[in-house]
């Protein structure tokens, strides 16, 4: 069991590592001369050559790539070419805000969408299971930021509800904070939750079918005993699965939403980074993302392993 | 009473279902997928006949009329800076299936193959596709597709490649999962012995017995490809104005909050085309369920 | 006997949801139970015996509309009740076991602790109480019970968890078990142990049992009263000893008439060459890459040597995990062995490689036992029929010509040339196997467990016409099978093995009549129906 936890660890490492060689070999690969960059169009030569030589940029690409990753382990990450900020310290202000946004957008699609999923399954073929499995069809087609977009433009801009844009650290000023992330989180965990009611109901419905809930019924059981004793935690299983792949589709839904209501977190960094040819700071702001993917994917497997006796020693 | 007698009493054969008449008669049978196919054909249409359908030229700019209401002259209004939204939407269309089509067909025949070698040969070759493939796939699809255009720039035959690049790894698994079950198939065994070279086995005996599922995986994924296209144009670094695409033109709509048409409409469209993928694929997947399928 | 019977079904139909093959699933059904007594239904696939048990719990699937008729127990009417008060009597005063022990149990709990839930939903007992009772029902079972209450179900065998699931349904000593082919999943020797329970279960608590089999044997072996079904009709009842020796149906007579008795028929000597032959065959499964735990490597196959004749059939018998399937398999090398010979008229078969080895397979054929998933089902069966003679590079109008002519011989119309495989039953498919398999005009024909998913009387038709075969074209036929009875009917040798060895061959006098290994002798005792067959 401890074999099992280690070796989904050391996976993880290693998975880090690939895609951190991943990353930086993608970056320097930005074409263009990354010293005009940082000097600009009007430097002389000998002003890049002194800039390559301070940066190192014309050593061979894996010595870079050691060299950064070295730097990178003790956190220093290097400074955004356009603006010099220490890109560490960037991350530590922006991840927060990004973390923020998706946890609420998560909690939004799993309040709605599992117990959703679940009732819609147990009234199969009932007008309220056909009500839930359409709306939820129609739900999961609205592109997630045209949903933020519509959400401000009616319920900030008209109604004046609530602030278009702008964020609050929730530690820090709970209540205004929360009064931020309602659109957002609505808007990226709106479409979210539609979809896992779908694989939850269909989760749910297979379950229903095995044999062992057809011996929990012969054994006397009341119907709703057997749907929560029985079904429910064999159906969790491949939910689990969806809402780890959601938290990481999620990741990626806040990176856009954040241009839509204007929230400096991770995601503006990194389309700003684009934008910008600023490849420290990309490769900054992509190493946070996928470090961040690694541990959902980790924590889900764990929860595996909590959840499923018959995952233990493989 | 002899043996003969008593196996067509024992040993019936299987019931005709009334209801077989192909599989495009039943999904058109089914409401919904009467419905995508509809809207699929439709959008199909107006992106193949744009320059007939579309009142204005999509990129002609006019200062005169920036932002205007929808009215008789633009039926949906113009954008932030005069151009017609109506016609717009209509050339997004043809930005939209170019996209959808290249990118979720060259994935599935990229994604099949590679499934499909990985899946029958098994080995080294299957464990190291299969684990670029997980890697690949341990990530969201923006955040691949954004790591792809950083590296090779926005634009529209870019924003395809990085569709590509994210699409492929669902197909190869998709495919190999299916071909390593239908590989112990029995048939398949058969076929071994009756002397079929390794490539005919593959396309005679398993690639028929998938390319449904597939078909209705490409289907779904295309709803999917449509919104990351989409995504990726609205925060600017997919397609490059001035061609229009919808994503973008959500964008353009956050300039000015009150003329809500430029933001609505092309959202809209989004909403619809991806409604009707998603209701086609439903009934593809089931009008192909295996539980009605010739056999049990 | 005076008293009531403890289950009376009167006149039971129950409707089939729209389109199935009929309109009722089951039609005027009656029979008895008594208590203290076993009734047994016995019926083929599609007879409906699954559905008069499941009505009998109200168990139906709910698309099912409500059945007619009554089902009396104990005075009341079953079919009567309210959902309510018939979950009081589920589990408490009826109790039922199923087929497949693999998937009856919760994965996710452990085992005691669905046992114990029988108890909490019925009862009032303490815990500590009812812990007591878990332990002392499933000592009762002959299990481990202090080990076996803390396991989950994928830590046992199928065995176990069969025993488990009795343990469940009699936990509250119910005075009707009623049980759905539960040892249809499980090995000879494992079926012969769980009757036994059933018995002894029986006997100790006077329990009345329903029990759901397809096989005559079992039916010799435990039943007071029988029903033999037959497309949802109940066709003949009564006592068993009356209906198995005097039938009076044409049904029950042809149905008798076709179950293999394991008669051992007088040995054949065969001369001539020996077609086929196998040295020291071995096949081991190795641990698999894995980086800090360790899994012990299985030894599927160990020193298997065999041969065969022309137009000799040797049978292969033995339980699952025997190694008789990879015997096949390394043979046909459909996988390689990882040791040993396979000389095929003298030729070393195995170590013929890429086209060389394909155009060899063109003298040994195969039959597979699942006649679903044998035919491709999006090719047309001449397409299919005709594929393998066309690789050997035959002629297209001469593999037509002899694709019809195997239709014929195999007992098929010529219109199924054209159709597709979804078109035909199991026993029909069975059919186009056995011609596809005769298409290249193969010296070798290996049946793996070829007739195990056939009905009683469909599997008697392939026998035969596997005899009439290897009497016309003179094939040999290795015959794979786990059921010594069908052996028994159909080879001239036998082998028996057990966990990937040999322990017995000789002709089937020798072995089934004569044999002196204990693993055989133990095979053919748990064979049921002892007084079918006119033995003991």
């Amino acid at each position: 069991m401890v074999f099992y936890i280690l070796r989904r660890v050391v996976s993880v490492i290693a998975l880090m590592l690939v895609m951190s060689a991943v990353i930086f070999a993608t970056t320097t690969w930005l074409p263009g001369d990354p010293a005009v960059s940082i000097l600009g169009i009007e430097s002389s030569e000998q002003q890049r050559a002194e800039v390559r030589e301070l940066y190192g940029l014309d050593d061979p690409i894996p010595l870079q790539y050691v060299r950064w990753l070295g730097r990178a382990l003790e956190g220093d990450l290097g400074r955004s070419i356009r603006t010099r900020e220490d890109v560490g310290q960037m991350l530590a202000s922006r991840a927060p805000i990004t973390l923020q946004l998706t946890f609420f957008a998560l909690l939004v699609a799993v309040a709605i969408g599992i117990p959703a999923g679940i009732f819609a399954a147990r009234m199969r073929g009932r007008l309220t299971d056909d009500v839930i499995s359409t709306l939820a069809l129609i739900a999961s087609a609205i592109p997630f930021f045209w949903l933020g977009v519509l959400l401000i433009m009616i319920v900030a801009v008209r109604l004046h509800w609530l602030p278009a844009s702008g964020y609050a650290l929730f530690f820090e000023h709970p209540l205004e904070s929360l009064k931020l992330m309602i659109l957002p989180a609505i808007a990226v965990g709106g479409s979210m939750a539609a979809l896992i009611t779908r694989q939850t109901r269909s989760a749910m419905l297979q379950v229903l079918n095995e044999d062992f809930v057809r011996t929990g019924r012969a054994k006397g059981l009341r119907e709703d005993q057997v749907v929560l004793r029985h079904a429910l935690p064999n159906a969790m299983i491949p939910v689990i699965t969806v809402v780890g792949l959601q938290a990481g589709a999620l990741l990626g839904g806040a990176i856009v939403t954040e241009k839509v209501f204007a929230i400096a977190g991770i995601g503006s960094m990194v389309i700003d980074g684009i934008f910008n040819r600023d490849f420290p700071v990309i490769q900054g702001a992509m190493l946070f993302i996928v470090l961040c993917v690694a541990l959902i994917n980790l924590a889900v497997d764990l929860l595996y392993t909590v959840v499923d006796p018959r995952i233990s020693y493989r | 009473m002899s043996l003969t007698s008593l196996q067509s009493a024992a040993d019936p054969a299987p019931h005709k279902r009334p209801r077989r008449k192909g599989l495009l008669g039943m999904v058109i049978a089914s409401r919904r997928g009467a419905f995508g196919a509809v809207v699929i054909t439709a959008i199909a249409l107006i992106a193949i006949f744009a320059p007939c359908l579309a009142p204005y030229d999509p990129t002609r700019i006019d200062y005169l009329a920036i932002a205007k209401a929808p009215s008789a002259a633009h039926l949906l209004g113009t954008d932030e800076v005069g151009r017609d939204i109506l016609s717009r939407l209509i050339f997004g269309a043809r930005v939209s299936v170019v996209v959808v089509v290249s990118s979720i067909g060259g994935a599935m025949i990229l994604g099949s193959a590679i499934g499909l070698i990985a899946g029958y040969s098994r080995g080294l070759l299957d464990d190291l596709a299969m684990r670029i493939v997980d890697s690949i796939l341990a990530f969201p699809t923006l955040v691949l597709a954004l790591l792809v255009i950083a590296l090779i720039g926005p634009g529209l035959t870019n924003a395809i490649i990085a569709m590509i690049v994210v699409y492929t790894p669902s197909f190869a698994r998709l495919v190999r999962g299916e071909t390593l079950t239908l590989r112990n198939r029995d048939y398949v065994s058969a076929a071994m012995m009756g002397g079929a070279r390794p490539a005919q086995i593959l396309i005679r005996e398993i690639l028929p017995n998938l390319a449904g599922n597939t078909l209705v995986f490409a289907s779904l994924l295309a709803s999917t490809a449509l919104i990351t296209e989409s995504a990726l144009s609205f925060i600017g670094l997919g397609v490059q104005p001035p061609v229009p695409s919808w994503g973008y033109m959500i964008s353009a709509g956050m300039q000015y909050w009150s003329a809500w048409w430029i933001s609505f409409y092309p959202g809209l469209a989004i909403f619809i085309a991806v409604l009707g993928f998603n209701f086609l694929g439903d009934a593809l997947r089931d009008a192909l369920d295996p539980t009605l399928e010739a056999g049990r | 006997m005076t008293e009531p019977p403890l289950l009376d079904v009167r006149d039971l139909t129950i409707p089939l949801p729209g389109g199935g093959d009929r309109v009722n699933g089951v039609e005027g059904v009656g029979f008895i139970v008594r208590a203290g007594r076993t009734t047994c239904l016995i019926g083929e696939s599609g007879s409906g015996k699954s559905l008069t048990a499941q009505a009998v719990l109200g168990l139906l699937p709910q698309r099912f509309d409500r059945p007619t008729g009554e089902i009396l127990f104990d005075g009341q009417n079953l079919l009567a009740l309210d959902n309510s008060v018939l979950r009081r009597i589920r589990g408490a005063r009826i109790g039922m076991i199923f087929q497949e022990p693999m998937t009856a149990l919760n994965p996710l709990q452990r085992v005691g602790r669905q046992v114990d839930e029988v108890l909490r939903v019925h009862g009032r007992m303490s815990a500590p109480a009812r812990r007591q009772r878990v332990l002392s029902i499933l000592r009762e079972v002959n299990l481990d019970a202090e080990r076996v209450i803390g396991r989950y179900p994928h830590e046992l065998s199928g065995g176990q968890r069969q025993r488990v699931m009795i343990a469940m349904a009699l936990v509250m000593e119910p005075r009707l078990l009623i049980a759905d082919e539960p040892t249809t999943a499980l090995d000879v020797t494992t079926q012969a142990q769980i009757l036994r329970l059933i018995a002894k279960l029986q006997e100790r608590h006077g329990t009345g049992v329903l029990f759901i089999t397809h096989d005559f044997g079992v039916v010799a072996q435990i039943a007071d009263e029988i029903a033999v079904m037959n497309r949802g009709h109940v066709v003949e009842a009564g006592p068993v000893e009356t209906i198995l020796s005097t039938p009076r149906e044409d049904y029950t007579k042809a149905l008798l008439a076709a179950v293999p008795r394991g008669e051992v028929r007088p040995a054949v000597v065969r001369t001539g060459p020996v077609l086929l032959q196998a040295e020291s065959l071995a096949k081991v499964y190795g641990p698999r890459r894995v980086f800090f735990g360790k899994a012990n490597p299985t030894v599927a196959l160990k020193d298997v040597s065999l041969d065969l004749r022309a137009g000799e059939i040797l049978g292969i018998v033995g339980e699952s995990g025997s190694g008789k399937s990879t015997a096949a398999r390394c043979i046909s090398r459909l996988i390689d062995p990882d040791g040993g010979r396979v000389l095929l008229a003298g030729e070393d078969f195995g170590a013929l490689r890429g086209d060389g080895l394909r155009l060899a397979r063109q003298q040994m054929q195969m039959v597979f036992q699942d006649p679903y998933s044998s035919l491709n089902p999006r090719r047309r069966v001449g397409d299919i029929l005709m594929q393998g003679p066309l690789n050997f590079c035959v002629p297209r109008d001469q593999a037509e010509a002899r694709a019809r002519d195997l239709l014929q011989l195999v007992g098929l119309d010529q219109s199924a040339f054209d159709r597709f495989p979804g078109a035909f039953s199991g026993g029909q498919r069975q059919r186009i196997c056995i011609a596809r398999a005769l298409m290249p005009e193969p010296r070798l024909l290996i049946a793996d467990e070829a007739v195990s998913a056939l009905d009683v009387s469909v599997q008697a038709q392939i026998l035969t016409l596997l005899r009439s075969i290897r009497d016309r074209l003179g094939l040999a036929v290795l015959f794979i099978t786990h059921d010594l009875r069908v052996a028994a009917e159909l080879c001239d040798r036998l082998i028996v093995m057990k966990d990937g060895g040999i322990v017995d061959q000789g002709s089937c006098a020798e072995v089934l009549l004569h044999s002196t290994v204990p693993y055989t002798r133990a095979l053919i005792d748990a064979i049921p129906g002892a007084r079918l067959r006119g033995v003991a």
